[in-house]
């Protein structure tokens, strides 16, 4: 038989492993600020989080199209873009996106997660 | 950190308020959510996850307790029920609880072996649905003894399905979202339960809350089943934790009270955690929470730990929740007249029924309580309502 003292005591080891667990993806999933100069081949499906103006910007369907400028320039892309998105992402605004270096058609892009405006 | 962490509590909350109150789901949440247009959040992603978790855990007390089922585990409510009659209400939400708990840890010690073989799956297990669920309604009637019970089994099925037809592909809001089965799901399995114990004065037993203990070996053969069917749940669509759990009991043969609930348990939660699994190996949605989570965050590989590091916070949040919570009703429940709590829940849920569904809903649940009425009074399993789901599945896999 089994006693719920034991039923209990499982669920919080289970509690106790899944803390664990929390702080390795964090780790796992932190990115990594970086100039979009630093970018290359090296950093493909790497996160990382750069601050650059908005040199260009355009939706098409549920994709937000736009270029960062800090000197060097790297296209990026945002899925499903929400209302806020759109309204940080104009051109010659400062923000902060975080995202993936990925490679597309042979040149690198960033697909963003998260966009802020810069401070 | 901090941030996602707290996230994950809040998720947890929500997960016990969406559980306890019947006609609120998960889904009905995660439409405010992206109705102001948020996306690009993992810790709203793990919110969801944990939001989900955790209410598959405390779904099982209105369930079992007042009767009041939701749209995933209702089956869990008649022997539930037939527990909570004898005084062993804490015993059946125990093991609905025990059931979530090993079947989601069963889940996440297969996330690997699983998303090897979705794709295989997914291509296999659609083809064989219609034949096996068209089987098991035959099987339904056959398991009746006696000519007149056979024929009172068929008919019940046949209303039910035709219930079912009407209401998931032709009525109001149509498919299979947990408001529109919330009508034919309260009728059949709620309302009928109530009027029945209503009318003969059925009252309830002195519950044992302090110091249960559960039987291991239905906990182990229960927990087993019900990742198998959670397995396929969170592959196809159209079939729910209800109907799997209720194939497999026909597949496998007699299963006690105590092994079915347990099945249902791990079926629920196994479901959400395997759908996650699916989302990140094929891309596919099979569940609210997956859908929500495809939308808030894209699905990157390293997520995997995130799903289980959220599911494992949420299920330990969620079993000693559920155990505190189910100990606060049921020793407030013997305080109480058990004829007038019928009373009030058929009432309040016929308000929810209305209030979500309209008059049309109320139609529906009144037509639904005819028809398990009919199930009760007749003696024939009442189970065999579960035509309602499986004939338009069959007639959706048919089209596909």
């Amino acid at each position: 038989m089994l006693r719920e003292y034991w039923l209990n005591r499982i669920a919080l080891a289970c509690g106790v492993i899944g803390a664990v667990l929390l702080f390795y993806y964090a780790w796992l999933a932190a990115p990594s600020t970086a100039t979009i100069g630093q970018l290359d081949k090296g950093a493909l499906d790497k996160k990382v989080i750069v601050q650059a103006r908005v040199d260009s910007a355009f939706a098409k369907g549920q994709t937000l199209f736009f270029t960062l400028d800090d000197g060097n320039k790297i296209k990026a892309v945002k899925m499903s873009p929400s209302a806020m998105d759109k309204f940080f992402v104009q051109k010659n605004a400062f923000v902060v996106v975080t995202g993936k270096v990925q490679e597309y058609e042979g040149a690198l892009e960033l697909v963003a997660e998260k966009i802020e405006p810069a401070e | 950190m901090i941030e996602l962490l707290l996230f994950v509590f809040l998720g947890c909350v929500l997960g016990v308020f969406t559980g306890l109150t019947p006609g609120i789901h998960s889904n009905t949440v995660s439409f405010l959510v992206l109705a102001f247009g948020f996306s690009g959040s993992i810790e709203l992603a793990a919110m969801f996850v944990a939001m989900g978790v955790t209410q598959s855990f405390v779904d099982f007390i209105p369930n079992i307790i007042f009767g009041a089922p939701d749209s995933e585990s209702f089956i869990g409510m008649l022997p539930g029920h037939r527990l909570l009659v004898k005084g062993e209400g804490m015993k059946a939400v125990g093991l609905a609880t025990a059931g979530c708990l090993f079947g989601g840890i069963g889940a996440i010690l297969l996330a690997g072996t699983f998303m090897n073989f979705v794709s295989g799956i997914l291509f296999f297990l659609p083809k064989i649905i219609p034949a096996a669920l068209a089987l098991v309604l035959f099987s339904m009637v056959l398991s009746e003894k006696g000519t007149r019970k056979k024929a009172f089994s068929a008919l019940v099925i046949s209303l039910s399905a035709l219930v079912g037809v009407a209401v998931l592909t032709l009525g109001q809001g149509g498919g299979n979202t947990g408001n529109s089965l919330m009508a034919p799901i309260t009728g059949f399995f709620a309302i009928s339960t109530l009027v029945y114990s209503i009318c003969s004065g059925t009252s309830l037993k002195r519950q044992e809350v302090k110091k249960i203990s559960l039987p291991g070996k239905k906990i182990m053969v229960g927990s087993l089943l019900g990742i198998a069917g959670a397995s396929a749940v969170s592959i196809l669509p159209g079939v729910g934790a209800s109907e799997a759990a209720f194939i497999i009991r026909k597949a496998v043969g007699k299963i006690g009270t105590g092994t079915y609930l347990v099945l249902i348990g791990a079926i629920s939660t196994a479901n959400i955690i395997f759908s996650l699994f699916v989302l990140l190996a094929a891309g596919k949605t099979r569940t609210g929470i997956a859908a929500i989570v495809k939308v808030l965050a894209v699905p990157q590989p390293e997520m995997l730990w995130l799903f289980i590091s959220v599911s494992l916070i949420a299920m330990a949040f969620a079993a000693l929740a559920t155990f505190a919570l189910a100990k606060f009703f049921l020793e407030k429940i013997r305080f109480l007249p058990y004829g007038k709590v019928n009373v009030a829940v058929l009432l309040f849920l016929a308000l929810v029924v209305l209030a979500f569904n309209g008059f049309y809903g109320l139609a529906v649940m009144g037509v639904s309580a005819c028809i398990g009425l009919i199930a009760v009074t007749e003696k024939v399993k009442r189970s065999h309502c579960m035509a309602f789901l499986m004939v338009p599945t069959i007639l959706i896999y048919l089209a596909m």
